[in-house]
């Protein structure tokens, strides 16, 4: 980079007087070898100059009897036409909540509440719920029949059972389902996992879904 | 060492003055007066007791500033009657909202930001107004300021040119010049005037001087034909 073009960006700030000393006496070093630079810093001095002189026009006096009308033309239209909000009470102002601040708080408050009163009767408070299935206190003393394992899940809510007492199981319909009580997957098949008992309890054979519910699209009319 | 505000003020708002009491508007009473060149009491202290109900002190804040505020929306806007039409605004808001004062904050910086945010409202509302080419914008503005009498200084040839160039340059470019080589405010000054980072008031000051710059170069060689 040459002297120029390392000098040419510090110029207007040389010229206004803003430049740090250090930089300032390298600036002047280089002015004073270089012409171009100088007629460019002499160029920048005389415009920065000619802003500068509009300050001067503050100094007019015929501008004297314009202030005075216009100092009395603020304190009329301020002080004389009666007391803002705030001005006269020695006391300072109360603070008072804008209204975002007091929808927000109205929001929380809302949302709160509402959080409380699904969790207290366990329906849409999904994230009251365990994590795990949860085995009622007892559960492995019973037989297979009896036992009953909730199953958290963020759906309906489904009991299972075991195989030979799914009455619940014949009267959700299952599009995958075949008819011949063999499910497809997921809920229902989850469902019917005899994961319970293994006591050697007999357990009574399937029962062929009702055709009310399970098949009753593909029954002949 | 910089001078302080209070030394710019007084050199501001009276260049020709000496030293000393800062100029006053005339007519004022003997209390106001003295409640306005006293060095001893701040303007958060004249906030304070115009909020106690103290109108004299109100009217002293008002004589304080009410030249500076004129002044800068002046060289902002370009127009006396407007200058004037913003300086009276700003003193009613700032009434207005005198008990929302943050007393841990500068009141001159608080003012003037209401000083500056109305006359560029107003510049910009007035360049929007004006759809005509530059040359009649400028044709115009020299008749206005002819006519209105006030001013014969503006006559000359250089003040004109800078106005002209003045008028060129962007709303934003053009405040930080007015403020820092016009009024000789600090770019930490000049930044929560403008709402803006220091950097980015030493930039806009930077660039607003290199179209400035530009500008007048451009002048200079017309003026030499």
């Amino acid at each position: 980079m040459s002297a120029c073009a390392a000098v040419h960006p510090h110029l207007p700030t040389f010229v206004a007087g803003e430049l740090p000393a250090s930089l300032r006496a390298q600036v002047r070093e280089h002015l004073h070898q270089c012409c171009r630079c100088r007629g460019e810093a002499g160029l920048l001095q005389r415009a920065q100059s000619a802003l500068g002189e509009l300050g001067n026009e503050a100094a007019d006096p015929r501008h004297e009897a314009m202030f005075a009308d216009l100092h009395q033309a603020i304190v009329a239209a301020t002080v004389v036409a009666g007391p803002a909000e705030g001005v006269g009470s020695a006391a300072p102002r109360a603070v008072v909540p804008s209204a975002r601040v007091v929808a927000v708080a109205a929001a929380a408050l809302l949302l709160s509440l509402g959080f409380l009163i699904g969790a207290g009767s366990g329906g849409s408070a999904g994230l009251a719920r365990p994590s795990r299935p949860v085995v009622p206190a007892g559960a492995t003393a019973m037989t297979g029949r009896e036992a009953i394992v909730v199953v958290p899940y963020a759906g309906p809510r489904v009991e299972l059972r075991p195989l030979g007492f799914d009455r619940a199981a014949a009267e959700v319909h299952d599009p995958f389902a075949r008819g011949d009580g063999v499910g497809a997957s997921g809920l229902l098949a989850r469902r019917r996992l005899r994961t319970l008992v293994e006591e050697g309890a007999p357990i009574p054979p399937v029962e062929p879904p009702r055709a009310s519910a399970v098949g009753a699209d593909s029954a002949p009319r | 060492m910089l001078p302080s505000h209070d030394q710019r003020l007084r050199a501001v708002a009276a260049p020709s003055a000496p030293p000393g009491p800062l100029a006053l508007p005339p007519g004022l009473s003997a209390a106001i007066q003295q409640l306005a060149i006293d060095g001893a009491i701040s303007d958060a202290d004249l906030v304070r007791r115009t909020l106690a109900g103290e109108h004299d002190a109100f009217a002293a804040l008002v004589a304080r500033y009410q030249r500076r505020a004129y002044w800068i929306a002046y060289h902002v806007i370009g127009r006396t009657e407007d200058a004037r039409d913003i300086t009276q605004e700003a003193f009613t808001r700032l009434y207005r909202s005198l008990a929302a004062y943050d007393f841990a904050r500068s009141f001159y910086t608080w003012f003037y930001r209401i000083v500056m945010n109305l006359a560029i409202d107003a510049l910009r509302k007035l360049r929007s107004a004006r759809a005509g080419s530059l040359d009649d914008l400028l044709g115009s503005l020299a008749d206005e300021r002819e006519a209105s009498g006030e001013q014969p200084f503006l006559r000359d040839e250089q003040n004109r040119r800078v106005w002209a160039i003045l008028e060129l340059l962007d709303a934003k470019f053009r405040a930080v010049l007015v403020l820092r080589d016009i009024h000789g405010l600090s770019c930490r000054e000049i930044a929560p005037i403008l709402k803006v980072t220091h950097a980015t008031a030493r930039w806009r000051l930077h660039k607003g001087r290199q179209m400035f710059r530009d500008h007048w170069e451009r002048s200079e060689r017309r003026g030499e034909r």
